[in-house]
Formats: C-alpha cells, structure tokens, sequence
C-alpha cells in the first residue's frame, strides 16, 4: 500500500506540488491524470525518495520513504519516464545490474530475470545489447528492471510514451498482471484511454494540485449523461446566453473551437448549430462524442489535457 | 557488498568492451615513453651527448690537459669536443650548434705556474639544461683540482712544464724535483688515503648500474600518466552513467549510491593494477626491476590511482553538464602530467616547476614513488606518502558521497 499525506514540493518560488493526498491499496491501480508540467513526476519522484518532499509524508507499506528509506525502497519499484539503462550493456545484465540492486543473487536473481524477460516477450533478445532494441523494446525492458524483485508498490511515471501498439500492450498485459498478484500500482499518464482501462481510482492533478479524485465511473458521473460536442471553424465573440438556454455547458470557446456538454445531443444538434451559425460564424466541422475524463479535465480546468501545459 | 561487486564486474565489463579507451590508457604514455628512449638512445644507459666547443688561445701543455678532462671517463660519453676560434666558436653558439663553448686565455699556464689569477671562459646554450650544467660543474672540478695542485707542486710543475717545453733540465734538478715530488705526496698521504676514499669508489660502482639511466627515471612518470588517464576516464564514467538514468534511478533503490560509487571505485582498483602490471612487466625486462618491486609498483599505484580518482570524481560531480566535466579534466591532466614529473622526471626540470609539482597530488605521489624505486631509499620512505594518500581517499570518498546524491538528483 502507498500512502501519500500532505505531500507538497517547492523549488525557491514555484510550488510544483501542493497538499496532495491519496491511499493506493494492494491490488488496485491508482491513476495520476494531468497535462505535462501538472506535477506528476514530481509526485512520484517524492514517493520513490528521488527527492525529498517540503513537506508530508509517503508510507510503503508502512515504512516512511524519508525516515525508513531501505525498508520503503526495498518493497518499492519504479518504471521512471526517462530510460535507466545501460545502453552499451544486453538486456541480461541490465536486469542483472538492477536485481542486484535490489538484492537479489543466485539462482533467485536467475530465475526471476527469466520471468521478467517472459512477462514483456524479450527472452529472445535476452544477450543482445539494449543499443540494438526499438524504443518501445527498451520501454519493456526498463519495466522488467523494476519488477525484478517483486516489489509490493510499483509506481510508473508515464510508461508509454512513444512506444509501439505491441509494446504498449505487453506493458498493459504486464501491469493487470502484476494488479492481480496484489501490488499496489500508481500510474501517471496524459493518456485518458490508458487512465480508463487500467486505473480503479483516479486523481486528476494541475498545476501541482489534485482537483478531482474517485474512480473513473465516479468521476464521469461529475458530467452527467451528456455528449461532448466539439465545433471547429470561424468564430465571432461568441455569445453563450442562448446556448445555454438549449442547456448546453460550454467547456471551452475560441476563435477555432467551441466544445461543449449537451444532453441528447443527437435531438439537441440542430438546434445548436443553428444557435453558433446565426450569432458567432461558419462551422466547418463537427465531431460528437461521449463525456469522457478529458472533457472532466476541461471542464475543471477549461483547458485539454494535451495542450494544457 | 553484493551490489558494490555487481557494480565492479559490470563497469569492467563495459570498460572492455570499450578497448579503445582501455588501450588509451596503457598505450599513450607507453608511446610517449617509447619515443623518449628512442630519442635518448636504444639502451637504458643511454645518456645525452653534447658538442664542446674549445677555443684554446694558451695551447700549452696545462691548457690541453685541462681539455683532455673531458675526453676522460663519462664526460666523454656526453660530450664531443671541436677546436674552433673564438669567431667560429661564436657563430656556432648564436646558431644554437653547440651545448658549450670554452675559451682558455692566452697566458693561461704561465699565469697558474705563477701563482696568479687567470681566466676560463665558459658560454653555456640557453636553450640547453642538463648538459651545460654538467660542463659546468666539470669544469668547476677541474679547476678546484688544479688549485690544489696548484698549491701542492707550483714548482715542481713549473720545472716539468721547462721540460715539456724544450728548455734544459739538469739531471740533479730532475732528481730534486722527483725528491720534492715524493715528499709532499708523504706529507699528504694521511689524507689522501684515508678509509673514506674507499667510500668514493663504492658510489662509482653504483653510477655505472642502470640505476641511474633515463629510462628508468621516465619508468614511474609513464605509470602515473597512465593512471591519470585512467582515473580521469572512471571519473567521467559517473556522468556517463548520469546521462543514461543510472544514478537517478538508484536514489529510489536500497542498493543506492554509496554501494555504487564502491563498486565503481572497486572496478578502478583493478584497473589501476592491470596497468601496473602490463607496464611492470616492461619494467621488469627492460628495467631488469625484481619481482618484489614490481608487486610493490603494483600495490602503490592502486593507493595512487585511487587518490586520483576521488580527487577527478570530486571535481566531476562539481561540474554542471558531462561536457564541461569532460573540458575541465582535460584541462587539468595535461598541466599535472607536465608538473607533476611524468613528462619530465623531476630531475630535468626547472627548480621552480619542481617547486610546484611536488606538491601536487601526482607530483607528491610520484616523486615518493621516485625516492624509493629510483634513489633507492627504503621501503618504509614510502609510509607517510602511503598515510597521506589514505587520508586523502577517506577525505575524498566522504566528500563525493555527499555529493552524490544531489548529482544524481540534478
């Protein structure tokens, strides 16, 4: 289990995580959903003790990460965003590099290497030196080094980026896996279909603070049952008094884009475009969709998660 | 300790697979040692030779044995001698074409018969060191000696010298001469032939062992330059290792840091043996050094080498990026190698730059090295540089422990 009480980081000025708290329990995984610069990694760096917290505390498995660190760190694993291997070295050694890190030696740290390579599908490319791999091969890989040791908490800081759909989904596979034997996992992504599938619970993060939390049936009911309607176009200081009289809740509203929440909306979209068309200009395109956490995270923010940062 | 040792066998391991640096660190200054002996001559006796230039205005008998000083014993070994005049002698001295001129005056043996003032001069090339000063000093020898002679046989020499010359001898003046020749060498007998002089010979017999020959006064120079290379080559390693989210990611692993920069400092101690040893090996058969000081060679250079590498690494982690870590140890190994005696022994090199250099942690490393591997001085020379060099690891690993962490973190 992780706990994470109070946590807040400030560098000089800048408060880059503020107050944040939430519990990932064995078993479950735990979803830090934010826009880049949000305050994701530094949230992890401070459960994993790459740096030290202003203030609060993390418990691994009841051990403080500050107070406690060998304990903490020893049931603990992290996948880090950047790569953390040896690129000169095989696939083999890094895990062997790594598994002794964490202390395992012998036949145990033999054994376990040959599960991970399994588990990620590289036990074929075992002896071939990680400059050699494809970016998402080497994602697979840095996975497998933090697993080695069966950790309790496993925290994951955006495991996917840029990797290929089959490496993606090795990692996925790996993750439920690892969800079922009990580890407690928290996962950090700006991918709102990874958040989805995966997580149980979800904090969604800006700005260094967690602004909504609950699993993600939870926080899809914060929206209703509405469609996300998105406009593109040409758009004049658009007005919203009449598009909420259609009972439409604008998200966010430019020049190019309008996007807004509407209930029924295959009843209720003629009657908006007519509204946009006659008062703020010419429509080109039109895309409906149902309410998922990125028109959560506009609607709190009123930005998206992608360009937020 | 297990982690510390997967560190070690993983960093050599990577070390060998880049051979290009390994044999770097053994090839350089081996090369730059190979030319040196090839510059200086194809033995290890080889000595710099010399031109003497000698403009003799006296040509008399005294003048010309003054002269044969340096065609006798080593000084002809060094020195190759040309009779110019003074015009000759000049040219060839602004041309850079000689390590000496000496000039004898004209007068020269009638004014030292006589007892009077007379004058050797002596024009050394700037550009020159070693030899210049050994002409020097030769001559300086000579003349000393002469004084005494000078004192002792003024006249029996100034009859020898009318003999020599031509003029006429009588048999009782011949037999009186040899009588006052005989009794001033009894009158000094007691000092010339005292035990001490036994002592004199014992230090020829050491002057013409390889001892004392160049190459194995460049023999510890080449072994630090090796190790220099090495130990800035492990320093930079912990940037490398930065720059791929090694030492990050360790932070948030129970093995952590410190266990790491043991195995990395572990990985360097072997390292540092291996160059001993291949470098030893040569010194072995071209140096004819014994066994014995090779495993004493070997053990000294690991303290040294990890002195050097702490003191790198503590400068590395100092850096903010892996490039001006990289600029910064270059720019301080070059200036060390040349101060600190591996270049140049310590013996050829200016007073002022041995000044410095012996105060370097190379320098000071090498010329403790030196006391007892080349001026032969015992074993136990080496305990207060060996307890220095300790204190300055435990310092220094301290040091980079501490710094470490936020390294890793920055």
């Amino acid at each position: 289990m992780i706990e994470v009480r109070g946590l807040s980081k400030i560098y000089g000025s800048f408060q880059a995580v503020n107050n944040v708290n939430f519990v990932a329990k064995a078993g479950e995984i735990f979803g830090l959903l934010g826009p880049n610069g949000a305050g994701k990694s530094t949230t992890i760096n401070c459960i994993s003790g790459l740096i030290s917290p202003t203030d609060g505390s993390v418990l691994i498995n009841g051990h403080n990460i500050t107070t406690d660190s060998v304990k903490a760190k020893q049931s603990l694993g992290l996948v880090p965003q950047e790569l953390a291997l040896y690129e000169d070295l095989s696939a083999y050694e890094n895990l062997v590099f790594w598994g002794s890190a964490y202390g395992l030696s012998g036949n145990q740290l033999q054994e376990r290497i040959q599960q991970v390579l399994n588990e990620v599908g590289l036990e074929t490319r075992q002896k071939d030196a990680v400059n050699q791999f494809s970016g998402g091969m080497k994602r697979r890989l840095n996975f497998a080094c933090a697993v080695l040791h069966k950790p309790a908490a496993l925290l994951l800081d955006e495991p996917t980026v840029g990797i290929d759909p089959q490496s993606r989904e090795h990692l996925m596979q790996a993750i439920l896996k690892l969800k079922e034997q009990g580890t407690a996992v928290i996962y950090t992504t700006h991918y709102m279909e990874e958040a989805e599938r995966l997580c149980d619970n979800l904090a969604i993060i800006d700005k260094g603070e967690i602004i909504a939390t609950g699993t993600v049936d939870a926080l899809r009911s914060q929206l209703g049952e509405r469609d996300l309607i998105t406009f593109q176009g040409q758009f004049q200081n658009p007005e919203s008094s009449e598009l909420e009289s259609l009972g439409a809740e604008i998200l966010e509203q430019s020049e190019n884009e309008i996007r807004l929440l509407i209930s029924d909306a295959p009843k209720n979209l003629s009657s908006v475009m007519k509204s946009i068309e006659s008062q703020h200009g010419k429509i080109s395109n039109v895309n409906l969709a149902q309410a998922n956490l990125e028109s959560l995270f506009i609607k709190l923010t009123g930005r998206a998660l992608r360009d937020a940062a | 300790m297990k982690f510390a040792l997967s560190v070690a066998k993983l960093s050599l391991r990577k070390l060998f697979a880049e051979k290009w640096q390994l044999l770097m660190f053994l090839t350089i200054p081996m090369l730059i040692g190979g030319l040196f002996f090839l510059i200086t001559g194809s033995g290890g006796n080889a000595k710099p030779i010399g031109k003497l230039l000698v403009t003799d205005n006296d040509k008399s008998t005294l003048s010309k044995l003054l002269i044969g000083g340096f065609n006798q014993g080593p000084l002809a070994e060094m020195f190759i001698l040309k009779e110019a005049t003074s015009v000759e002698a000049q040219s060839l001295m602004d041309d850079g074409d000689a390590s000496v001129w000496l000039e004898i005056e004209e007068g020269f043996s009638e004014k030292f018969l006589n007892k009077q003032p007379t004058k050797i001069k002596l024009v050394k090339n700037p550009g020159q060191n070693i030899l210049p000063q050994i002409a020097e000093t030769a001559v300086g020898v000579l003349t000393d000696g002469g004084h005494y002679i000078q004192v002792l046989f003024a006249d029996e020499l100034r009859q020898f010298n009318d003999l020599l010359n031509g003029k006429d001898v009588s048999d009782a003046q011949m037999a009186m001469m040899s009588i006052q020749i005989k009794k001033a060498i009894e009158s000094i007998e007691k000092q010339l032939i005292p035990p001490q002089i036994k002592a004199v010979k014992v230090k020829e017999e050491k002057q013409t062992t390889n001892k004392s020959s160049f190459m194995l006064h460049m023999f510890p120079g080449i072994l630090f330059m090796s190790l220099l290379f090495a130990a800035q080559g492990l320093a930079l390693e912990f940037w490398k290792d930065k720059s791929q989210g090694i030492s990050s990611r360790l932070l948030s692993s129970p093995g952590g840091l410190v266990q790491y920069l043991n195995g990395k400092l572990l990985a360097g101690i072997v390292v540092f043996a291996l160059i001993a040893v291949v470098i030893g090996l040569l010194g072995l058969f071209i140096l004819k050094l014994s066994l014995s000081k090779i495993v004493i060679i070997i053990g000294w250079l690991m303290l040294s080498g990890l002195v050097l590498t702490n003191m790198m690494l503590f400068l590395c982690l100092l850096m903010p990026s892996e490039k001006s870590a990289s600029i910064i140890t270059s720019a301080m190994v070059f200036p060390l190698l040349m101060l600190g005696g591996s270049f140049f022994p310590f013996e050829t090199m200016p007073k002022w730059m041995v000044a410095i250099g012996q105060y370097l942690p190379n320098g000071y490393l090498l010329q403790s090295f030196n006391q007892w591997l080349v001026k032969d001085n015992p074993l136990s020379a080496l305990t207060v540089p060996a307890l220095i060099a300790m204190a300055m690891i435990v310092l220094f690993w301290f040091l980079n422990r501490i710094k470490l962490p936020g390294f890793a973190r920055s």
